[in-house]
């Protein structure tokens, strides 16, 4: 194993056979502007002289999310331009991974939360350890995913309809809703294949955590072998404004019951917009970009609320959400 | 003005919910043999009815298009028999009998089929496609509350209506009771075959 590059947040490793491996060895593995940086790099590098790329590592967890220190620092100094340019930039490197021209394999293990699984999702392909606890967890910490996660696993969920079939685009976007808005995470790989973070065409589960690095650097090489095709940029049908209305009025109900704090149903509101695509018609086929800037928008807005930073805040120094 | 009488009624008998032996009965093969039963018990009156009218509160699938219609058909009414189907939700059946009545005492009609019919097995609360406008969700949700909401909501406002009137509505409620009972008018349930 031959170390190509290093950051204080990541590195990128030579594992034989023209694979390389993206590791993450910031604190908790949490994702900062180091890792980000990391990430394009690594790209570059493997789309020029390897086969592939594998995300993983072997700390404590695969990643617990985005630096929240770091966020909450910069929101507190009223900094939103940095801010704008780091999840903008957190988002760009999602869409590098997804349309790289060589395979990206990611190999989640232990807790991979909120950005941890904002990079598995647009991988080409995950290999999971079987104690992989998934989801997209920012409505703890008063948040929305911000690095492409909302669009990454509503088209995840539309991966598996059939083509040309009627369905209800509405149920798809309900379900969607309510796995991040409850922040819900898996008990285990399996259980991420049901939530539908994991997809069984395309991802599979190591059974043995200690070969989680060796299957993932296998399965590039298995993509590269098979002649490897990165996807094709296709336009996304949103529910718009009608299924914006239905997924608040969802909330509301929630709310209603004492299932949801006033707060909660701030945040809901803000997740069912951008998963809506706002104000449009429904089945209107919308760029992944339009859907990524609605995301980006509506995380700045929430974390420049005092409400969103007690969360972070007491997230960082207790290690447990707040409700307020 | 002249007055309305109720000459005979009949209700299905009631299932639970999705697990029943019922609960893969289409609503409108329901009311058609309730219809037929009504008709049996006013003598097997076979004059002339001048509508069908029927409540339903999710009007879609089995029961939607113009359900009373479709159990006119289904009940043998002769194909000149005019329905329509009316929602005031859970009040339909209700309101649909007064529709009734004044049609028949403003001299409109003559003999009119009235009740309601729904499924709650077949087609869930609020239907199968949820389709709410933006602007009363935002602005006034409560036009869309589900019934427990609205439960707790009357419970809240009017705390003191239930414990002052309700004895009254009791006693009100009472006193129809007996008089059903007394002219045998009371909406029994018939045996499905």
């Amino acid at each position: 194993m031959v170390l190509l590059r290093k950051n204080a947040g990541a590195s990128l490793i030579d594992l034989g056979d023209n694979v390389a491996l993206l590791e993450f060895h910031s604190q908790s593995n949490a994702i900062g502007l180091d890792t980000i940086q990391m990430i394009n790099q690594s790209l570059e590098e493997v789309n020029k002289n390897y086969k592939g790329l594998v995300i993983g590592n072997q700390g404590k967890n695969f990643c617990v999310g985005a630096n929240l220190g770091m966020m909450l620092m910069e929101a507190q100094d009223f900094n939103f331009p940095e801010l704008d340019m780091v999840i903008r930039q957190f988002q760009q490197a999602m869409m590098n991974i997804k349309y790289n021209e060589k395979p990206v394999v990611a190999a989640p293990f232990g807790m991979t939360l909120g950005g941890g699984t904002e990079v598995c999702l647009p991988a080409h392909s995950v290999q999971a350890s079987q104690e992989t606890y998934m989801g997209l967890v920012e409505v703890g910490v008063g948040l929305i995913p911000g690095g492409g996660g909302n669009k990454e696993y509503y088209i995840q969920q539309l991966k598996g309809l059939p083509e040309g079939v009627d369905f209800d685009l509405q149920k798809v976007t309900n379900d969607v809703f309510e796995k991040i808005a409850m922040a819900k995470v898996s008990t285990s790989a399996a259980e991420a294949f049901e939530n539908g973070l994991l997809d069984e065409r395309t991802d599979s589960i190591s059974v043995n955590g200690d070969h989680l690095i060796h299957d993932a650097k296998q399965k590039v090489l298995s993509l590269h072998n098979a002649g490897f095709n990165p996807p094709k940029r296709e336009k996304v049908p949103v529910v718009g404004e009608a299924g914006y209305a239905t997924m608040l009025l969802g909330a509301k109900g929630l709310a209603n019951s004492g299932y949801a704090s006033e707060y909660d149903l701030k945040i809901a509101e803000k997740l069912a917009f951008v998963l809506a695509g706002g104000r449009l018609k429904y089945g209107t086929l919308v760029d992944e970009q339009y859907l990524l800037d609605l995301e980006r928008e509506a995380f700045l807005s929430l974390i420049g609320e005092a409400k969103t930073q007690q969360r972070m805040q007491h997230m960082l120094l207790k290690g447990k959400p707040l409700r307020n | 003005m002249r007055e309305a009488v109720i000459v005979a009624g009949a209700r299905t008998p009631v299932g639970k919910a999705k697990k029943g032996t019922l609960a893969n009965t289409r609503p409108d093969d329901l009311a058609a043999l309730t219809v037929k039963e009504t008709l049996k018990r006013a003598n097997n009156y076979d004059g002339p009815i001048d509508d069908v009218i029927m409540g339903c509160a999710m009007p879609e699938a089995e029961q939607g298009m113009n359900m009373a219609r479709n159990i006119a058909g289904l009940a043998g009414l002769p194909n000149d028999v005019p329905g329509i189907t009316i929602n005031r939700y859970c009040s339909s059946g209700l309101q649909s009998i007064a529709y009734a009545a004044e049609r028949i005492m403003v001299g409109g009609s003559e003999a009119i089929i009235a009740g309601g019919a729904e499924s709650m097995s077949l087609i869930p609360m609020g239907g199968h496609v949820i389709k709410p406008n933006l602007e009363l969700v935002q602005n006034a949700p409560g036009y869309y509350m589900s019934m427990g909401h609205t439960a707790e909501e009357v419970a809240q406002r009017l705390v003191y209506l239930v414990k002052i009137k309700m004895n009254s509505l009791l006693v009100v409620t009472n006193v129809l009771r007996k008089h059903y009972k007394k002219v045998n008018l009371m909406t029994k349930s018939f045996q499905l075959r």
